[in-house]
């Protein structure tokens, strides 16, 4: 199936504040042939996000952030979450411009070289948001200490972790956010090869 | 810091229709122990989830769902995506039962025994959605076809694959939802471990038979 077995019907706008969330009626093709019913459909609208996880190759460390998450509070859950560094897309940005403005804004890192790992819907669902991830190259000696845009309220701290811990905190669930564990997962799956790749670019410049 | 940290000064329903949009007046503990000022968030209500990848260790394929997706539409992506099994978690229910009975409607099959992978956000900035995500041990034999609930207009296609085209299709970017991600890298860690631990040699000697 593919776009073209989607009729949207109508589309309203249910709120519009800082955040917008639109009801669709719409419907569509049946795998066993024939169209649906009319459906009603909200969804929370987003648009792009960028993540990165910034990895030092030669101390084998990630720098991962602390910082206060208002869906984590509404859940009851622990509202200090520990994650990779994650902006929005602002108009006539590249995905690879966010990650180094980010990157500066949130950790006061410089990113050496960048590596798309995937792009992906969180929460298809309900929600249009979505996510490309990076690996980030950095040189995590000076890392740390309290970052963020206090423009925007930002107030984060900066962690740096060897990658095994890192990885184990996945495994633990002391990490429990889709980016970050997205991310440290494909560094557990990539880490030799990355490694060797970042390494050798870093001997030769 | 923890939840004391966080003075919630006022709580307004945006919007409330089949999902609820909250504006959280707050101020919390900033890291340098003052307090910040006080600040408007929006958060997209969701609750508790479960997702399930079924897993058949003996035929080692992993039974995946495609379905059309409003947030993907929205999004101008592809609305229809390939996921795990997944469904809400109401309140006051026992998580494996719910994945028992999501696998049953969304594939037809039986879950011989589950596994919890993580319990994650999948975007604690602004949703409170959470979810658990297992991996359930299913004979695969017969998958296929459609499967949902006409009630809650489910329109779902059955897709059995091998555990290797999926991680390839993963690594091809045709997968991109994060909860089937997560549940894919976890199967390439761990799939040796979790074939030996579900499907001793003797049963696939007694499949080849």
């Amino acid at each position: 199936m593919n776009t073209e077995d989607v009729e949207v019907l109508e589309r309203e706008i249910c709120f519009q504040g800082f955040f917008r969330l639109d009801r669709f009626r719409l419907r569509h093709r049946r795998f066993a042939g024939g169209w649906t019913e009319p459906l009603h459909r909200e969804v929370f609208l987003r648009g792009g996000a960028v993540a990165v996880l910034p990895y030092d190759p030669v101390r084998d460390r990630v720098v991962l952030i602390e910082q206060f998450r208002p869906g984590a509070l509404a859940a009851g859950r622990p509202a200090w979450m520990i994650e990779a560094v994650a902006g929005l897309v602002e108009p006539g940005e590249s995905p690879e411009e966010v990650c180094h403005r980010e990157a500066m804004e949130e950790a006061g890192l410089r990113l050496s070289a960048l590596e798309r790992i995937t792009g992906f819907m969180p929460s298809p669902g309900g929600s249009s948001e979505w996510v490309t991830l990076y690996g980030g190259r950095v040189d995590a000696g000076a890392a740390g200490g309290i970052h963020g845009n206090p423009r925007e309220g930002e107030d984060i701290r900066v962690l740096t972790l060897a990658a095994d811990d890192a990885i184990a905190r996945v495994g633990s669930g002391a990490i429990d956010n889709a980016i970050t564990i997205i991310a440290l997962q494909w560094l557990a799956l990539n880490r030799a090869d990355l490694r060797a790749r970042w390494t050798a670019v870093a001997a030769g410049g | 810091m923890s939840s004391k940290d966080v003075e919630v000064i006022d709580r307004t329903v945006c919007f409330q229709g089949f999902f609820r949009l909250d504006r959280f007046h707050l101020r919390h503990r900033r890291l340098d122990g003052a307090w910040s000022r006080p600040m408007d968030r929006e958060v997209f209500l969701r609750g508790g989830a479960i997702a399930v990848l079924p897993y058949d260790p003996i035929r080692d394929e992993v039974i995946l769902i495609e379905q059309l997706r409003a947030g993907a539409l929205a999004a101008g992506r592809n609305a229809w995506t390939i996921e795990t099994v997944a469904g809400v978690l109401p309140a006051d229910c026992d998580p494996t039962d719910v994945c028992r009975q999501e696998v049953w409607e969304e594939t037809g099959l039986h879950a011989i025994a589950l596994e919890k992978l993580y319990e994650f956000m999948p975007s604690p900035a602004s949703t409170s959605e959470w979810m658990a995500l297992y991996c359930a041990h299913v004979d695969a034999a017969g998958a296929g076809g459609e499967c949902g609930l006409e009630e809650e207009d489910e329109h779902i296609r059955v897709l059995p694959m091998a555990a290797d085209d999926a991680l390839a299709a993963m690594a091809a970017g045709t997968i991109d939802n994060a909860f089937t991600l997560i549940a894919l890298q976890w199967l390439e860690r761990n799939r040796a471990a979790l074939r030996d631990r579900w499907a001793p040699a003797n049963d696939e000697v007694r499949l080849m038979a």
